[in-house]
């Protein structure tokens, strides 16, 4: 068996790669590596990227520096049919930024509405206010799919780039186990 | 070319391939349109992130009622389609799930009994390869041995048994086309537990694995040495007939640039699963067929049915190592499967498959099975799960109904065709049986030594019915072979055939319903081609 693995052929047994714009280039990275080297954003706004990114984090830590608002927003700017986001098989037709747009905006106006300050400077007792009343789709002025449903996706996605990839595998004890191509197909 | 092409097959996945390789093999001329690219068993990447791209990715499927069929997560897309992604779970069919009207006055018959399909069963088994335990599957049909031992119970498996044993319930190791040591040319499986990304080493029987390269490869008399090929990124919107609408003769199909090109043959095989099968039967409409093709009786589309699922998860005491096995499970019980009429008003058969193999992410990933834990609370979680938690899946089966079914939508695709749009509700007799499976499947885990154990949301694994076969034009949409009643040379395949779905994942059914097909097409060629 052949266990020589290319730099390129690790990242993609890894999981993720993902293409981006860096320094007016496109390459090839991994979501954290996108966030590390802030490869630019293309599909969402800066305000979305930073609603995004205070949200997932708050559901799954260690999901903005694994790359989430890199992953999804090179998810929406890709073709539809080379979509890795799990929305894709949840029923929402394609393609996704609108969806992504409308929640991110949704939860950006709820946040506005319930606290009067922007999603950044919620302390983590509102945090949990704001989470508790999107799980029970009681945000009151909510605009846009339902609340609870982009909870779901949103812990998702975050989810994907911290523990669906070999070093989330690996802060919980799971071998990842990848298959070894094998020499020759049959 | 094109007037060369003996079976134009639409789609290449399970059913598709059975054909098309029995059929290349036989000396026909075959080409396979597929909708999604292409791909070969180097590009199946060990992720479930990565796994997503093996789902559906062609025209968008609106879906509505109480138990949504889940196209996109149950279709396929790209070389070898849905049975890229399946988990190669094989039980067949009992005797009682083909007699549903007559011994209980609902749904249909299918108009063959398990001892018609029981050689193809054979016959299948024995070219791809099973790994199971005939003796220990005490409610398993007669059939031959499976020529492979099965596959190992690890951890997961061995402590759930324990709750199945203390009801005095039988399990036995899952029925698996998963070979367990080398065969013909395939390795044997690691029990990595990555079925779902698809399987590179070949040791899961899907369509690359087995019939697809024989198709591709087979080679007798044609002009170029090659009698199938693959056309892929090929959307088909139309079936052709002749002026009189009794003859098939070919279809259209859209590139990805949107080109449209018509390709003529002497039989035309739908074989683009249980959705997409109706939908371009209803886009074919014509002035001899103005409902659509093989719609005389307002029957395409109809009977859509899915299995009514639900996932039991527990936290054990012991150490269960549930990333190792396969995706489809370590253990199986049909248990009470033949006693259709259950207490309280249930209707129906299940099954449980027990200790899938379970990864961190994706939709029947640990995180996801508790979705209502986030923040600190979640890492610590998950590291107990990656460690102590087991699963197991109940498969019901459902009633059809023809008012479950696959309808064109006002809205249209890309190519301008209409889209699909699919009604599922389960009855109260299905709702409650899944309701007594799932209150059964905590018992068992508790029972087991669970320390929290709690069920996941209901949800629809696998697509049927929508073109099923039966004996009479007035209640079917083709006979046993899956001949259209309107149009002797199109055929229809796949699990869109399915009268009733049975409780057991459909795959092995589907290879061989497309063997008894094409081993009919085969015999009586001169007749149906001509």
């Amino acid at each position: 068996m052949n266990n020589t693995i290319s730099r390129r052929h690790f990242l993609k047994a890894s999981g993720i790669t993902i293409s981006v714009i860096v320094a007016n280039q496109i390459v090839q990275l991994s979501p954290s590596q996108a966030y590390a080297k802030e490869a630019i954003i293309r599909v969402l706004s800066e305000a979305q990227t930073t609603t995004l990114e205070v949200f997932a984090e708050a559901l799954v830590p260690g999901s903005r520096v694994a790359g989430i608002s890199h992953f999804i927003d090179s998810q929406l700017a890709g073709p539809n049919e080379d979509s890795l986001l799990m929305l894709k098989y949840l029923g929402v037709p394609q393609p996704h930024a609108g969806f992504y747009q409308a929640i991110l905006d949704a939860l950006a106006a709820s946040v506005k509405t319930y606290f009067d300050k922007p999603i950044s400077e919620l302390n983590s007792k509102q945090m949990e206010v704001l989470i508790g009343l999107i799980n029970q789709d009681a945000l009151e002025d909510w605009a846009g799919p339902s609340a609870s449903f982009a909870y779901f996706v949103l812990r998702s996605d975050a989810v994907d780039v911290v523990y669906g990839v070999d070093q989330g595998f690996a802060d919980i004890g799971v071998p990842p186990m990848h298959h070894i191509k094998p020499k020759q197909v049959w | 070319m094109n007037k060369d092409i003996d079976i134009l097959i639409v789609g290449s996945g399970a059913a598709a391939s059975v054909i098309a390789a029995k059929a290349a093999l036989d000396g026909k001329n075959v080409v396979m349109l597929e909708a999604g690219p292409e791909r070969s068993l180097n590009d199946l990447v060990s992720s479930q992130i990565w796994a997503r791209k093996l789902k559906w990715s062609g025209a968008h499927v609106e879906e509505e009622g109480n138990l949504k069929i889940g196209n996109n997560f149950n279709a396929g897309s790209g070389t070898g389609g849905t049975s890229m992604h399946h988990y190669g779970v094989w039980p067949r069919l009992h005797d009682v799930d083909f007699t549903m009207k007559t011994d209980h006055r609902r749904g249909l018959d299918w108009p063959i009994n398990y001892a018609d399909l029981a050689p193809f069963y054979d016959l299948i088994q024995d070219e791809i390869g099973l790994s199971g335990d005939h003796v220990l599957e005490k409610w398993r049909p007669k059939g031959k041995d499976y020529p492979m031992p099965p596959v190992p119970t690890f951890a997961q498996g061995k402590v759930i048994s324990k709750g199945f044993d203390k009801f005095g319930l039988d399990t036995a190791p899952i029925p698996l086309a998963i070979n367990t040591r080398p065969r013909k040319n395939r390795r044997a499986c690691i029990y990595d537990g990555w079925c779902d990304a698809g399987c590179p080493i070949g040791a899961l029987g899907n369509a690359l694995a087995y019939y697809l390269p024989r198709a591709l490869n087979a080679s007798t008399h044609s002009d170029n040495g090659i009698n199938a090929r693959i056309i892929h990124n090929a959307t088909v919107g139309r079936v052709l007939t002749n002026k009189k609408g009794d003859k098939a003769t070919g279809v259209d199909y859209f590139d990805q640039s949107g080109n449209k090109t018509t390709l003529t043959a002497k039989i035309v095989v739908l074989a683009a699963f249980a959705v997409q099968n109706p939908r371009i039967l209803l886009n074919s409409a014509s002035t001899s067929h103005p409902n659509g093709l093989a719609n005389g009786s307002d029957l395409v589309g109809r009977y859509l049915m899915t299995h009514p699922s639900n996932t039991i998860n527990g936290i054990f005491k012991d150490p269960t190592t549930p990333h190792l096995g396969a995706t489809g499970g370590q253990l199986i019980c049909q248990d009470g499967y033949d006693k259709k009429s259950k207490s309280d008003g249930a209707f129906g058969s299940y099954q449980w498959l027990i200790a899938n193999a379970v990864k961190p992410n994706d939709l029947l990933g640990m995180a996801n099975s508790r979705p209502d834990i986030y923040g600190e609370k979640l890492k610590p979680f998950m590291q107990t799960a990656a460690k102590h938690y087991g699963t197991m899946v109940c498969v019901g089966e459902d009633i059809p109904k023809a008012e479950n079914r696959v309808m064109l939508s006002q809205a249209k695709d890309q190519y301008g065709l209409p889209l699909a749009k699919t009604i599922h509700n389960v009855s109260v007799e299905t709702d409650r049986l899944i309701n007594q499976a799932v209150q059964q499947g905590l018992d068992i885990f508790k029972a087991a030594g669970a320390t929290d154990a709690w069920a996941g949301p209901r949800f629809g694994m696998h697509i049927l019915g929508g073109t099923v076969m039966g004996d009479k034009p007035e209640t079917s949409v083709t006979n046993q072979y899956g001949q259209t009643h309107e149009i002797e040379n199109l055929l229809i395949a796949g699990p869109g055939l399915f009268p009733s779905s049975g409780a057991v994942n459909p795959t092995f059914t589907i290879h061989a319903l497309a063997l008894k097909s094409v081993e009919y097409l085969l015999s009586h060629w001169n007749s149906i081609a001509k």
